[in-house]
């Protein structure tokens, strides 16, 4: 690399660590991001709790609770060979990635795994509950989003688990 | 980097999805990256493959990676990129890694501004009530009302001022800690106020991360405070760092019911 280009990025690399905190407020407040994390350097400024997730599943017109397949053939590999060694639970996956990405992690897998394991289902809700500290008000409120999916002829893809 | 790796790989033996054998590899990577950085005239190429292998942690464990992860990564990358045997380039690398540390000073302090949960001690407030480390500390700072009230409430308050705080000295604590974190960078850039301001940080930062045993974070900050006054040697205080992470290795080793990060 010529002097000029590598000094060029030196100073990119340093102005993207002065821009991103801004663009990750941004994200905290419009995705429910945690602020704590990916280096916004707003560590310390909100308490922040873990994220909790509900199933259920409508069969037959009704609509009921459901509880995480605890089957090990929905213990699936991420990213090729990084977690072949004994597999992951999705729903543990989900859980970390998504208290730290908020809304940009969508539960699109979890509702995979809950269809294939309730093959009656018409359709499978997944509820995301997050509390938030809001400094206005001083307390802790709770925030939640429903994702419904309908389940089509198109059978849902899950990759299978080691050992399959 | 190097020591930090060893600690985490320590760690992600016990809970990582992964197993050792990954961990294991990135660490001894960076292991090898920091052998290569005693070598005389190799530190750049040092620098690369720590960052290689800092790259590989972040691609594998992405989004789950520590702040001061990315400061580090930040600081390899400029160290790779420049030739700091060079005066002009050792210049500006000095000045883009003290730009470094005062923007992650000033936005620590500008995101309690903008997240506004300072003004009114909220979140000294919500760690009172439930954060031992900082707990004890806070409380002498809270009127003994206050204090009882604070403790009652546990994490999850919703009630409406749940976790606002009347007294003057949380107050003057919380609301002091963001306008020192936001004129701090500037004391540090200005020549005059330089020798003061690293030292009042150095005491803050050592406070802080005391309390909130983020040990790896203060030494990390501390090196790049140490670019700073002109007669503190960088190198001597790196030496110390590197040893007091040894000791932390075989801390986690000899006891791996310690926590800290």
């Amino acid at each position: 690399l010529s002097g000029r280009l590598r000094r060029g990025l030196a100073v990119f690399v340093v102005a993207g660590v002065t821009l991103w905190p801004g663009a990750h407020h941004l994200l905290v407040r419009r995705h429910g991001m945690n602020p704590w994390e990916l280096a916004g350097w707003a560590m310390y400024c909100v308490p922040v709790f873990p994220v909790e997730v509900r199933l259920s599943v409508d069969e037959g017109g009704r609509t009921r609770s459901v509880e995480f397949p605890a089957d090990p053939r929905f213990l699936y590999r991420i990213h090729g060979f990084q977690k072949a060694e004994v597999g992951v639970s999705p729903l543990g996956e989900f859980l970390l990635e998504r208290s730290i990405l908020g809304s940009l992690r969508s539960p699109d897998d979890l509702a995979a795994v809950v269809a294939v394991a309730h093959p009656d289902a018409e359709a499978v809700t997944v509820e995301v509950l997050q509390r938030r500290f809001d400094p206005i008000t001083a307390r802790v409120r709770v925030d939640g989003v429903a994702y419904r999916y309908p389940v089509t002829d198109r059978a849902p893809e899950v990759e299978p688990g080691p050992g399959d | 980097l190097p020591a930090e790796a060893a600690l985490n790989a320590i760690s992600l033996r016990e809970v990582s999805p992964l197993g050792s054998r990954y961990a294991t590899l990135i660490a001894s990577g960076l292991l090898a990256s920091f052998l290569l950085s005693l070598v005389p005239g190799r530190e750049r190429w040092a620098s690369a493959a720590s960052l290689t292998f800092a790259g590989l942690a972040a691609w594998t464990f992405f989004p789950s990676l520590s702040n001061h992860f990315a400061l580090a990564a930040s600081a390899l990358a400029i160290v790779t990129l420049l030739e700091i045997d060079r005066d002009s380039e050792a210049r500006l690398g000095l000045n883009l890694l003290r730009w470094t540390t005062g923007v992650v000073l000033f936005w620590t302090g500008l995101q309690k501004l903008l997240y506004g949960s300072y003004f009114h001690g909220q979140y000294f407030g919500w760690l009172v009530a439930n954060d031992e480390r900082f707990a004890r500390g806070l409380a002498l700072l809270v009127d003994s009302e206050e204090l009882a009230r604070l403790s009652k409430l546990g994490p999850v308050s919703s009630e409406i001022g749940a976790y606002r705080v009347d007294s003057l000295p949380l107050l003057v604590l919380a609301n002091g800690t963001m306008l020192f974190e936001l004129a701090a960078p500037f004391l540090l850039w200005w020549r005059k106020t330089r020798r003061w301001a690293v030292a009042a940080v150095v005491v803050f930062i050592v406070g802080v991360e005391a309390v909130a045993r983020e040990l790896l974070f203060g030494i990390l900050f501390l090196n790049l405070l140490a670019l700073f006054p002109e007669r503190v040697r960088p190198r001597r205080v790196a030496w110390a760092s590197v040893a007091v992470l040894g000791l932390l290795v075989v801390a986690r080793i000899a006891f791996p019911q310690w926590r800290f990060n």
